[in-house]
């Protein structure tokens, strides 16, 4: 019993040092990642990330990736649009690629790996008709699971199961919640739901009638300031195993117990930032020229006909103009962009920055509850960073990013382990 | 979920969009693909969905200043709930009972006419939040609803 008792104490002592470290290097101010340049140095990149200059509809889409870390510390990258995973050796190098098959061994095709339940168990996002896909490491379909709404984050939770971030379309208004999924039983438990008026988030509409005489709705950006992006919530699991839910248009953070109960709510403690009038006023100007420019564009007048071209030109520009006094007024941003968790279970609080490059976040330590611990950035002499939780993951105390070279010729993409030192 | 079917053992739309993403199981591809031969009325259905795919994929990319990425499709049904009936759920059996015998009658029709389902096609690009970014840098998101109410 001494044994066990010296053991546990052990353990503590060494979590609450490691802990201890990667909090006192960002107390310590910018955190410089670094790049281990012995990961992955037998790759040839060129060849590993050929995807990188995949192109859809005209547009590189092969720079969106996004990486899970497996137990061991191998690598999974997901390759956007294809039907197959690229899977990296602890050490970073190439293994091998692989895709989801069934039990006829036909490749489907899946969306991204999303992240490892039970340690054995990989699930991936949610395909157009409501099914995400779980397998084991090799890529061999275990179970297809129904999620029939679209979804945000997903994350495992103990005891296999799932906290999905839904939202759905309504008549009137959008539905955003969170759902607790049963891996086993498929059963679901939406443990939190709100409600949010669609004709504010849904941006400029205008209908549209094709050369067939279909009509349909168009839907732009939303013009009133936010650019389009609607923030959704994001979740995380904190170490003490409650379920936090962050709310970036407000800051709220909602935490429940594994069983959805909810224990308790409170806000992120900073102020959030404001556009300025005239970044409002930028974006404004932008919009009116693209939307002037919608009746002499040739795809718009082959799809509907210069007639119908011009009239949805004006109909834009008179909506934008009734839109107008939005633009001459500060819009408030959102509290959060993004949330990582590094490897000690701190959570890392990203807002949006004021300059290109300047990335801030809040670190926040949640052993019993949340206390606030210091404000950061991360900067970096190699990689233009791209940060956010898909493309930067800790793991044991080290970040993996999927990012690219600031400067290189050849495909700049790397599957890079970071280093956390300070500047 | 209504479908565009003129007879019972036509392809759904939801396996013909399955059909159409690769998403079905082979055997059920090699029996969609035999009906596909046979019935006239699928084989037009499934040119009509194609269609309105490719026409609306082609119609978004220029004025987006080549920021937006194409993502999928999402052809997704959503029951409006009636919010009566919604809450009704919340109670107790035994209370929601007596509630329900008296006030069906009541609320019959306004219950009916909540629970219309409404068809939600969704072109829904994929965006990715970079928090090294100022906010008017983000790209933008785009989505194109079509909504039909059966």
């Amino acid at each position: 019993m001494k044994t066990l008792k010296l053991i546990a104490i052990l353990l503590m002592v060494t979590g609450g040092i490691k802990a201890q470290n990667l909090i006192n290097i960002y107390k310590r101010g910018n955190v410089k990642l670094v790049a281990e340049s012995d990961f992955g140095k037998s790759n040839d990149w060129n060849s590993v990330f050929s995807t990188y200059k995949d192109t859809m509809y005209h547009k590189h889409v092969g720079a969106r990736k996004s990486l899970v870390l497996l137990p061991d510390g191998s690598v999974i990258v997901n390759n956007t649009y294809r039907d197959f995973f690229t899977l990296f050796n602890p050490d970073g190098n190439f293994y091998k690629n692989f895709s989801i098959r069934n039990s006829s061994d036909i490749i489907l095709s899946t969306p991204s790996i999303k992240g490892v339940l039970d340690n054995e168990i990989l699930f991936t996002g949610v395909t157009n008709y409501g099914k995400m896909f779980c397998c084991d490491i090799s890529g061999k379909l275990i179970k297809t699971l129904d999620v029939d709404y679209m979804t945000g984050d997903i994350i495992p939770l103990p005891g296999r199961k799932l906290a999905i971030v839904g939202w759905a379309i309504w008549d009137t208004k959008f539905r955003d919640f969170l759902a607790i999924k049963d891996y086993e039983t498929g059963e679901e438990n939406i443990i939190w739901s709100h409600f949010t008026d669609r004709s504010k988030d849904q941006g400029i509409s205008v209908e549209v009638s094709q050369k067939n005489n279909k009509k349909s709705i168009m839907s732009l950006p939303s013009l009133s300031g936010n650019l389009g992006i609607r923030p959704r919530p994001m979740v995380r699991l904190t170490i003490d195993n409650e379920i936090m839910l962050a709310i970036p248009p407000t800051g709220e953070l909602i935490f429940f117990d594994l069983d959805g109960k909810e224990l308790r709510s409170t806000y992120v403690g900073w102020e959030n930032e404001q556009t300025s009038v005239e970044e409002q006023q930028e974006l404004y100007a932008k919009s009116m020229v693209k939307y002037k420019q919608i009746s002499d564009n040739k795809q718009y007048i082959e799809r509907f006909g210069s007639e119908e071209a011009s009239r949805i030109s004006q109909e834009l520009i008179e909506k934008l103009k009734k839109e107008k006094e939005l633009y001459m007024k500060p819009e408030e941003l959102p509290f959060i962009s993004t949330i990582l968790q590094d490897s000690d279970n701190n959570l890392l609080f990203f807002e949006y920055p004021k300059e290109k490059g300047s990335n801030q976040f809040n670190v926040y330590a949640f052993n019993h509850g949340g206390k606030f611990v210091c404000k950061s950035s991360f900067v970096c002499d190699n990689y233009d960073l791209i940060i956010n939780s898909e493309r930067l993951k800790f793991f044991k105390g080290f970040l993996y990013g999927v990012q690219k070279l600031k400067s290189y010729n050849g495909v700049p993409l790397r599957l890079v382990k970071f280093q956390l030192e300070t500047e | 979920m209504k479908s565009n079917q003129n007879k019972i053992d036509c392809i759904t739309d939801a396996s013909l969009q399955m059909y159409i993403d690769k998403e079905l199981p082979v055997e059920t591809v090699i029996s969609v693909e035999l009906h596909l031969k046979t019935c006239k009325n699928c084989r037009q259905r499934l040119e009509d969905k194609k269609e309105f795919i490719e026409d609306f994929k082609n119609s978004w990319p220029s004025i987006q200043e080549n920021k937006i990425e194409i993502a999928s499709f999402r052809n997704y049904i959503k029951s409006e709930h009636s919010p009566i009936l919604h809450y009704l759920k919340q109670w107790k059996w035994a209370a929601a009972a007596i509630l329900i015998i008296g006030l069906l009658t009541i609320f019959q029709k306004t219950s009916k006419q909540s629970q219309t389902e409404t068809q939600y096609i969704i072109y829904d690009s994929q965006m990715e939040i970079d928090a090294n970014k100022p906010w008017h840098e983000q790209e933008m998101e785009v989505y194109f609803i079509e909504e039909k109410n059966n």
